[in-house]
């Protein structure tokens, strides 16, 4: 069989695009030097590039298949890895595909196979995700807007999926939103129901929102300021100084997380 | 005084209470209402010293009828003195727990005109917490030693005796200096269930060695089913001549090591006797429990990675829980050999000493503990450790040295 090596897919970037385009690789025996996910008109190299529309029907097969045909582990290993920040020199997407190749190859004894590089690096990149999220169980900020809290973070990773039930579970009585800087995507919740939305730029220039942002530099609340800063004195207050060490702080919460948290934005 | 004012004067007076801790409780939000408990455990922040940030760690009041020398609130100390209202607890409590400040109230108090009346006010707390607020999230509070047993019930299970809840008190302090005594209430409607016990252990005021302190956390954890037992070097809070003098330093490598040995006791299967006996009752500066106690036990070294049991692994310095459950795990998939340890995130530095792979080392077999011990170490160590140990080689016997040049001294003035 003659094998295209020099093609690449694109997706509209959903898992289920994702999945799409695995299905087809199995069955119109593609092999792709690339998967990105990308709008229909866009053309970035000279490579042949194909666009695979998204199938739901064949990512159900695709994603019902890790589970039968391989291991519930495997499925899991990949939905999660969507999600994960790709590793040095390798899209997220490559990676899965030669995992997901390998997987079949070797059935469900990859998990736990040291020696099968795709599992080694995609077993890294989930332990980065699940990592990620956790902390930031705790290093999520709401600020109480007119009627809802709302939240801003810079993840690495797509958390949003994974802390969302902890979210929903934790403030029930609630309306809040949390949007993910990187990604534009924010979780919205009301009593009883929530959603993972895209926030595209463009949609993002008149919607609540983007108020909601700018006001958050400029106009909180009194009574918002109020908790702020009681909160900023807890945090100075419960510091032993004779045992100062902000080599240990860095080091369970990495700076990068600082820019949204209230304890850091100590008015000037 | 403003709320802020109080907020600072309350935390500071509390901030010394390290057994703060909301792991190992599964709590579920009702519908409509705020908050649950992760099981997990989760850090809100991190506060400049390092510390999880994970409770609302706050004093009631820290105006006390008590004078304990040892305390920063004893009634003869001039600082400032503030308390707050229970519906000012509440209010903080749930207005930081909806901005996802925090995972829960910690509320200790000093004893306002009697321990009953303490308690009383903090109960009030609680209540509007849990029945007026609904809120859900974690509590941790201090019963007040000396308050009556009908209040401690409200705060505690019904179905606990008193003298389960007080025996290990009196046992702690028999043996070392103790401070709290915390207990968790977890309500789980319509009964009051307590999520458990720990405590804080200051090391450093007293003369115990390592081997006391750490025996007695081991049958804490065994006979007293301690969720936590917690260690904090000892701060000079006062000046009292029955006290370490003000200037004394922290103890912090002391605590650390502690620390890795309780870890080694509740994750890892040691046992405090093994860690430490009569002729060595404490811990060493420069080198690890863990490591410490693999070079002291040459025979039941090198190990065959693809043959020992989970329990033999965790043995292993340079092996951890994780490590050696993936150990276990990648075994199926055939032998394992050093290239896949690495992988599979084992520290070889300290690993590769003890580990056999079908039959081979990567290090010396058997090399002389001696040797080990060195590459064990870090640099800064091993500068203790020569420093120790090792002498620059004199010519002349260091005593004579010395009463020869006081003689030419003497001769010379």
């Amino acid at each position: 069989m003659f094998e295209r090596t020099t093609l690449i897919l694109a997706y509209d970037g959903s898992f289920e695009g994702f999945l799409s385009c695995i299905f087809d690789c199995y069955y119109l025996h593609y092999n792709p030097i690339d998967i990105v996910a990308t709008t229909k008109s866009d053309q970035t190299t000279l490579f042949e590039q194909n666009f695979i529309t998204t199938n739901p029907a064949k990512a159900a097969r695709v994603y019902k298949s890790l589970s039968t045909k391989i291991s519930p582990r495997v499925q899991a290993l990949v939905e999660y890895g969507f999600l994960a920040l790709s590793p040095k020199n390798c899209s997220t997407e490559m990676l899965l595909y030669n995992f997901i190749k390998q997987a079949f190859n070797l059935g469900k004894r990859i998990i736990a196979n040291y020696q099968v590089p795709e599992y080694v690096l995609l077993e890294k990149a989930v332990h980065g995700l699940t990592k990620e999220a956790h902390l930031l169980k705790g290093f999520v900020r709401f600020s109480q807007m007119e009627n809802f809290l709302f939240a801003k973070i810079k993840p690495k990773n797509n958390v949003l999926p994974l802390i969302a039930p902890h979210f929903v579970n934790r403030f029930a009585g609630e309306h809040f939103i949390i949007y993910d800087e990187t990604r534009a995507l924010a979780i919205v919740y009301k009593p009883s129901k929530y959603i993972i939305t895209d926030v595209t730029l463009e949609a993002f220039q008149d919607t609540l929102l983007n108020n909601v942002v700018s006001s958050l530099t400029t106009n909180l609340s009194q009574n918002e300021k109020h908790y702020q800063s009681l909160w900023q004195a807890f945090y100075q207050s419960i510091t032993i100084e004779s045992r100062f060490n902000p080599k240990c702080r860095m080091s369970h919460m990495p700076k990068r997380f600082w820019t949204n948290l209230t304890e850091f934005q100590t008015e000037t | 005084m403003d709320i802020l004012e109080k907020l600072k004067v309350l935390t500071s007076a509390a901030k010394y209470d390290v057994a703060c801790t909301s792991s190992g409780v599964n709590r579920k939000n009702t519908t409509n209402s705020l908050g649950n408990a992760a099981v997990s455990g989760i850090c809100h922040s991190f506060s400049a010293d390092g510390r999880c940030i994970s409770l609302l760690k706050i004093l009631f009041t820290n105006v006390c009828i008590y004078d304990c020398t040892y305390c920063v609130n004893r009634s003869s100390n001039s600082i400032p003195r503030a308390s707050f209202t229970p519906e000012e607890i509440a209010d903080l409590t749930m207005n930081f727990y909806r901005r996802n400040y925090i995972e829960g109230l910690f509320l200790s108090s000093g004893i306002i005109q009697s321990p009953n009346y303490t308690t009383e006010l903090l109960l009030k707390a609680l209540i509007l917490l849990r029945e007026q607020y609904h809120f859900n999230g974690y509590i941790h509070v201090k019963a007040i030693p000396g308050a009556d047993n009908s209040l401690l019930q409200k705060l505690l299970a019904p179905d606990k005796s008193k003298h389960a809840i007080f025996a290990p008190m009196g046992y702690i302090a028999n043996g070392i200096h103790e401070r709290q005594n915390a207990l968790v209430k977890y309500r789980k409607t319509p009964k009051f269930v307590p999520a458990g016990q720990s405590t804080q252990m200051i090391v450093g005021a007293t003369p115990e060695t390592d081997r006391q302190i750490l025996t007695l956390s081991e049958s804490l954890y065994h006979n007293y089913a301690l969720k936590r037992v917690f260690y904090s070097a000892y701060m000079p809070v006062s000046t009292s001549p029955l006290l370490p003098s003000l200037e004394t330093k922290p103890p912090l490598l002391r605590e650390h090591r502690l620390y890795q040995a309780d870890w080694l006791l509740r994750f890892y299967g040691f046992q405090a006797e093994e860690l430490l006996d009569e002729s060595a009752p404490n811990f060493s500066p420069v080198l690890d429990p863990k490591c410490h106690w693999a070079l002291k036990h040459p025979e039941f070294f090198p190990l065959d990675v693809n043959k020992a049991t989970l329990q033999q692994l965790l043995r292993v310095p340079g092996i951890g829980p994780t490590s050696a459950r993936r150990i276990l795990a990648a075994r199926i998939n055939g032998q394992l050999d050093f290239s896949i340890l690495k992988k599979i995130g084992v520290v070889m530095k300290r690993a590769k000493y003890f580990l056999l792979s079908a039959g081979k080392t990567l290090a010396e077999t058997n090399p002389p503990s001696e040797r080990i011990l060195r590459a064990l170490l870090s640099d800064k160590s091993i500068h203790i450790l020569d420093n120790a140990f090792y002498r620059q080689p004199s010519l002349f016997p260091e005593n004579a040295v010395t009463e020869e040049a006081i003689l030419c001294l003497k001769e010379q003035l």
